[in-house]
């Protein structure tokens, strides 16, 4: 066989060798990498030094990949020489290899500026993924970071290492932020976008020197300022690797050169990726790198016909909740259109030319960006749509679009999924959301731009397509609650406030406030920052609001199993405060109707008993029915469990109201079928059952798992719990979550998922367990000192 | 309001007579707890519901002088039960 040597182990090589691969036997190929690991996604290093994601994350093709298509992978070696006459390369190890056909994916490099000091310890690039490893040992709230390049890659990394806890500055040599990509305009919205997140911008400044003694301590500028740092990160551009192609003895300009086929001068020597030149163009960015792979495969495995005609080259910059995308050359067209919406912080430029497309500038809200990439790459007339170039409807026939695309054109340029893969997808796994195709294809998991083509993709060609409801919250906040949820934990925000500042326009709502306040509480355990001011009123003084301003007040009754002591308290409450209607309620428990606000916490106070939660989204009650402690019929001691479950769950808060039952028979006498979760006693065990419902809405509870012991019950739903808590919308109540992701996926991803999976859920549980404590107990020490204050009338103003 | 701005306005929601106080802020708006019409506090007027035929609330003027807020009041007489009708938004002292 003929043998085919890899020089580089990185996205566009191997990406070309999976396409050889698809053609057939046709090479032994030997692939050498001079990093320590396989084939990853560097795209995403962005992510991972956010803490977004986990280096395994990223991993694109595993050392299995290798093996199985038997690939000699040699990883760690670098190949420093070429003969291009005896055909052979030579690794820094010392081996030689020969080759019969060279493919050369050497990518780039990044440039380092002409700067004094970048040998001193701490100045890094952001490359690798070791670079990045190192990066995050060292980033942390002591450490002052400067970055030197405010490009892509540089704000970037800015942003992870301010995620870390760093202080982070960005240099940029240029006036504008982004100059390649954006207009002064463009850029001033992105300075804004940085500065709110925390990250100090300084453009125009030209970088002389790092210094310090043999540690980094300092940056210093043409003008003599001098700006404290203990890390560098240079992010000043980047390089095409080219040496290889020089001692392979090919024409190089500052790429290597290759035609339309991928060939280079030499009928050998092949190239792709970062490393190559074609018509003038270096590229540095996934997609067009992808293309190039799949016609460089076709050429060499005797297929040559389909030629590379270049990209039309799309930038967007990966940090979460700054949308920024850029196409085209909007530089040059005369003709343009811009929009500005300072409140928003969106700003859109549109340039034409000759009637059609030339480029576009989206800062802030970036979800027309596939249709301009249509436009762009279509050619079209824009001409009579001239009102519509800054907000493109939604194309009334969203099928065509998607149709006219090619079978290998690259829909997310960040993992490199082609629209072939994603029907490929559609058709063969029964994908029909977009969950479903993230999971399977990895498509859309990266910045997230390509959500809106992705979900057209699937509304034409899926014939069961699903439209996940966006579940944005409001306006406020324009971000899907599970992208919400993975930006909250990631960027490490603690507050509804800076959530509002950083991500939303800063007001909120009465939708979002109290959701975000939710979210908050989740995923911190308890150990967030609470605003009294972001929650509804039910959850500022612990009570239900009544139709006439008056509250109603219930007390934990646990399993509705209550003493004459506890009821000669209620009845004594009740004189004493005149409480107008005493009810005993369809959860087993006693309501005191009517009750002032001023007068809730001495009415606490009396009653000595902790709250029972009747008024907010959290853990209700649990009802139950007499079981073995009496009834002739019980086969479980519903009765201890219920009261068990009640103490382990209470005073925990949920994504919507949870109201739970036990019953010791399938009598089911405190209708445990339909209730949020239910347990239901049977000869030997328990049924444990999740997503009921019989108010509003009437659903039967699924069966979750069903097990011997009651320990065993407990656990579960205390998984189960864990679970609906983290994964579920605000206001989503069990029976439209169960109902929503099923209940086959509900047990993979609780019970039935790995120990370490249902160990993590239940530590999480606990942890917001520990931290929880009975409302009425701010009744004696309120929060804030107007929380209770009821609204007195005023005696007569002095004038 | 924010840590500057005070408004005042009455405390009852021209729906159902809801307690305004104990509504949630949004910009310059609070939103009534009983059935969440929204009020804009620098009008009194009903934001939404849409297209609903209501003068609103009243509003009044506020100063802040000292580290105390201020409302003023209108210069009629005012009986008792009049009086428990008006309320701050905040009580703020020096």
């Amino acid at each position: 066989m003929t043998r085919l040597v890899v020089v580089g182990n990185g996205m566009a090589g191997m990406a070309c060798v999976e396409q050889i691969i698809k053609h057939g036997p046709k090479y032994h190929i030997t692939v050498f990498g001079d990093e320590t690991h396989v084939n990853y996604n560097r795209v995403m290093l962005s992510s991972v030094l956010a803490g977004e994601k986990a280096a395994d994350d990223i991993v694109i093709h595993s050392r299995e990949w290798y093996a199985r298509n038997e690939i000699d992978l040699h990883v760690g070696v670098r190949i420093v020489d070429v003969d291009p006459v005896r055909k052979t390369v030579t690794g820094d190890d010392g081996s030689v290899t020969e080759y019969d056909k060279l493919l050369l994916a050497t990518g780039s490099s990044a440039w380092m500026p002409p700067i004094a000091g970048l040998d001193k310890n701490g100045v890094f690039a952001f490359r690798t993924l070791d670079d990045t490893r190192e990066l995050l040992r060292r980033a942390g709230p002591e450490t002052k970071a400067v970055v030197i390049g405010g490009g892509l890659l540089g704000l970037e990394a800015a942003r992870g290492l301010q995620v870390q806890g760093s202080q982070v500055a960005v240099v940029h040599l240029m006036a504008t932020l982004m100059e390649r990509q954006l207009d002064a305009a463009g850029g001033q919205y992105l300075v804004a976008k940085m500065e709110r997140l925390g990250i100090r911008v300084l453009l125009g400044r030209s970088t002389t020197a790092i210094v310090g003694r043999d540690r980094v301590e300092a940056v210093e500028f043409s003008d003599g300022e001098r700006l404290e740092a203990d890390l560098v990160v240079v992010a000043a551009g980047i390089r095409p690797n080219v040496e290889l192609g020089r001692r392979a003895g090919v024409e190089v300009k500052r790429g290597i050169i290759v035609n339309d086929y991928m060939e280079t001068s030499s009928p050998d020597v092949f190239a792709v990726g970062e490393c190559v030149e074609h018509r003038g163009v270096c590229y540095g960015l996934v997609a067009p790198l992808y293309e190039q792979g799949k016609v460089l495969a076709a050429t060499l495995t005797g297929h040559r016909g389909p030629t590379y005609t270049g990209t039309v080259q799309a930038a967007t910059l990966k940090i979460m909740g700054v949308d920024v995308f850029s196409a085209g050359d909007w530089a040059s067209a005369p003709d343009h259109v811009r929009f500005e919406d300072p409140g928003l912080g969106c700003y859109r430029r549109v340039a034409i030319k000759d009637g059609k497309l030339a480029g576009v500038i989206l800062v802030g809200d970036t979800s027309d960006s596939h249709r301009y990439m249509d436009w762009l790459r279509s050619g079209a007339d824009l001409g009579a749509q001239r009102r519509e170039l800054l907000f493109p409807p939604p194309s009334a026939d969203a099928g065509l679009d998607v149709a006219e695309m090619a079978d290998s054109a690259t829909v997310c340029g960040c993992v490199g999924v082609t629209k072939g893969t994603i029907i490929h997808a559609i058709h063969e796994q029964g994908v029909h959301t977009l969950s479903q195709l993230k999971e399977s294809t990895r498509a859309c998991t990266g910045c997230g731009t390509c959500a809106t083509l992705c979900q057209g993709l699937l509304r034409a060609v899926a014939p069961d397509f699903e439209d996940e409801k966006k579940s944005v919250m409001c306006g406020c906040v324009p971000f899907a609650e599970d992208r919400l949820r993975d930006i909250l934990r990631s960027q490490k925000l603690r507050s509804v406030q800076e959530v509002l500042d950083i991500y939303g326009n800063g007001l909120g709502c009465e939708v979002c406030k109290p959701a975000l306040s939710y979210m908050l509480d989740m995923l911190w355990c308890g150990d967030h920052d609470e605003d009294k001011s972001a929650r509804f009123i039910n959850d500022r003084v612990h009570a239900n609001i009544q139709k006439d301003g008056t509250f109603s007040v219930v007390p934990r009754i646990h399993g509705g199993v209550t003493t004459p002591d506890q009821l000669r308290r209620i009845a004594d409450v009740a004189d004493k405060y005149r409480v107008p209607m005493v009810k005993i309620t369809g959860s087993q428990r006693i309501d005191l109707l009517g009750i002032k606000k001023a007068d809730l916490p001495a009415v606490w106070k009396d009653l000595g008993m902790p709250s029972g939660q009747a008024y907010t989204k959290g853990v209700r009650m649990v009802k139950t029915c007499v079981g073995t402690e009496f009834c002739r019929f019980g086969t479980q001691d519903s009765t201890s469990a219920g009261i068990e479950l009640e103490r382990r769950f209470e005073q925990l808060y949920t994504p919507h109201k949870v109201k739970m039952a036990t019953v010791g028979c399938p009598r089911n006498c405190a209708e445990a079928t339909v209730k949020d979760i239910g347990l239901v006693g049977i000869e030997g065990g328990w049924q444990v059952v999740v997503g009921g419902a019989a108010g509003k809405s009437v659903r039967k509870a699924d069966l979750l798992v069903t097990v011997e012991q009651t320990e065993q019950a407990l656990e579960a739903a205390e998984i189960f719990f864990q679970y609906y808590r983290e994964n579920a919308n605000y206001l989503e109540r069990t029976y439209d979550f169960v109902e929503r992701l099923g209940i086959e996926k509900v047990r993979k991803e609780t019970v039935y998922a790995a120990e370490a999976v249902r160990e993590a859920l239940r530590d999480r549980f606990r942890k917001t367990k520990a931290r929880a404590r009975d409302a009425w107990l701010e009744g004696q020490s309120p929060v804030h000192p107007t929380q209770f204050a009821a609204l007195e009338p005023m005696d007569r103003v002095p004038s | 309001m924010d840590d500057e701005t005070f408004l005042a306005t009455d405390n009852t929601c021209p729906h159902k007579g809801g307690p305004l106080c104990d509504g949630i802020i949004t910009g310059r708006s609070v939103v009534c707890p009983l059935h969440a019409w929204k009020i804009d506090l620098d009008s009194g007027a009903v934001v939404r519901p849409g297209g609903v035929d209501h003068p609103g609330v009243q509003t009044y003027p506020v100063r802040v002088e000292g580290g105390i807020v201020k409302v003023c009041l209108p210069d009629e007489p005012i009986h008792r039960q009049d009086l428990e009708k008006i309320q701050n938004c905040h009580i703020v002292q020096a």
